[in-house]
């Protein structure tokens, strides 16, 4: 009767391994949710950036799963553009100098008086030719099927990671942190431009947003 | 990898000075190893020593490369291996040949090829849709023909510009992307092969079974 016992044991044992291979051989395992929008600052990597400092964007991806492993990529894109430049004290500086002054000066006039100068900038939605694109996720791995680039989520900074690349979640359309960033990095170009180098007053730069309310 | 990255470097170089012809082959393996062999056809003889310092001076922001891994070999005429002093012996065509252990070497050798952005991970074979033996093979631009065989079926819709050689290997011209699905092979022969183990150990043990209870 023991052995008829062991037997018995071993044949269920048997049976339910081979019911685990059947179904569970073959199948993708448990994964990671990559849905919601995800962002960076695409900065340029050119060396002399252009007057306005202008060229950073900030890109917007938002992945919305399609089936249990494949999802699909949205682009948005904004950018910081250059609205206006207020120079506050034009007329002081014209009379310490000469008659009229045409442009924006560079450097203090013939008093020793520097131009006031207090940037505008403005936030906006911008135009791009990026298609809709695919994307295969498989044990916890999102891979972009058109490129094979890979990202895995950071569950301590809640990001996407590819290599040295991270990727912030936004929430809520929520873009605080890289708008701050991006008006940082205007603050430090119009620094390192006019301040330091004794060309300008810089009272302040101005920030708007024309997205407000979208 | 290092092999690899001196070897696509090679072909860049010539292919870079416009007068180089190039063909590859590719062959991936199940696990996704694999070799690579090319030949090189130059107009005018070059030396082994010409090709390796300039490649070595050009590793495009790669770790040093270690030439002493690269099979190299000078190629006469007639078909034949040269024979003499390999450093300084010139040939107009050349054979080279390197193995990579896995996918991330083959994804690192495409980086230090195609001047990927390198801040990102990008691969060369990567998962595709929701069937879990199904990957793209995406290697980028052909730097000449490349020919390239995997263990498994190749999607003939995905091709694009290459040539279907049969269901395991496609032709791609240069210039043309490498880029196609492919469904590998393996996990169903497992799968078949588990099932039937397990069958084969179920009946020796209900013979068994019965056996003893015949004893009994």
């Amino acid at each position: 009767m023991k052995t008829k016992r062991q037997v018995t044991y071993m044949l269920m044992a048997l049976a339910m391994a081979l019911m685990l291979v059947l179904s569970g051989c073959g199948s993708l395992g448990s994964s990671q949710d990559f849905s919601g929008t995800w962002g960076y600052i695409e900065t340029p990597t050119m060396k002399d950036v252009n007057y306005e400092y202008s060229s950073d964007k900030i890109i917007l991806v938002t992945f919305e799963k399609k089936t249990d492993h494949t999802y699909t990529g949205n682009f948005r894109q904004y950018r910081y553009a250059p609205k206006k430049m207020n120079f506050l004290n034009m007329d002081e500086y014209e009379r310490g100098d000469r008659w009229m002054v045409f442009g924006i000066p560079n450097g203090p006039n013939r008093q020793g008086l520097l131009p006031k100068m207090e940037p505008e900038y403005t936030f906006k939605e911008i135009g791009h030719d990026f298609e809709p694109f695919n994307l295969t996720e498989r044990d916890g791995v999102l891979y972009i099927d058109e490129s094979g680039t890979e990202y895995t989520y950071d569950s301590q900074k809640d990001a996407l990671v590819s290599g040295k690349f991270v990727m912030q979640r936004i929430k809520d359309g929520d873009m605080t942190n890289l708008k701050n960033e991006a008006q940082q990095h205007i603050r430090d170009y119009f620094q390192k431009k006019y301040v330091d180098t004794k060309k300008w007053d810089l009272v302040d730069i101005k920030f708007t947003d024309e997205t407000s309310g979208q | 990898m290092k092999r690899l990255v001196f070897l696509c470097l090679a072909l860049c170089l010539l292919l870079a000075a416009g007068c180089a012809q190039v063909t590859s082959e590719i062959e991936v393996k199940s696990d996704f190893s694999g070799e690579w062999k090319a030949t090189i056809q130059s107009p005018v003889p070059i030396s082994k020593g010409d090709l390796l310092s300039a490649v070595t001076q050009n590793s495009n922001g790669q770790a040093p490369i270690d030439i002493s891994k690269v099979e190299l070999e000078a190629i006469g005429p007639d078909g034949k291996e040269l024979k003499g002093d390999s450093a300084t012996v010139q040939s107009q065509m050349w054979k080279l040949e390197a193995k990579f252990a896995n996918k991330d070497e083959l994804a690192k050798m495409s980086a230090a090829v195609f001047g990927r952005n390198p801040d990102a991970k990008i691969n060369v074979i990567y998962p595709y849709g929701d069937d879990p033996d199904m990957y793209t093979f995406n290697l980028g631009k052909a730097s000449g023909a490349t020919t390239i065989e995997v263990d498994g079926k190749i999607i003939k819709e995905s091709i694009g510009k290459g040539i279907l050689k049969n269901d395991d290997t496609v032709i791609y011209a240069a210039g043309d992307p490498i880029y196609f699905q492919f469904k590998k092979d393996g996990s169903s022969g497992l799968l078949i092969g588990g099932a039937l183990g397990i069958v084969v150990l179920a009946g020796i043990g209900y013979v068994i079974y019965r056996r003893r209870q015949a004893t009994v």
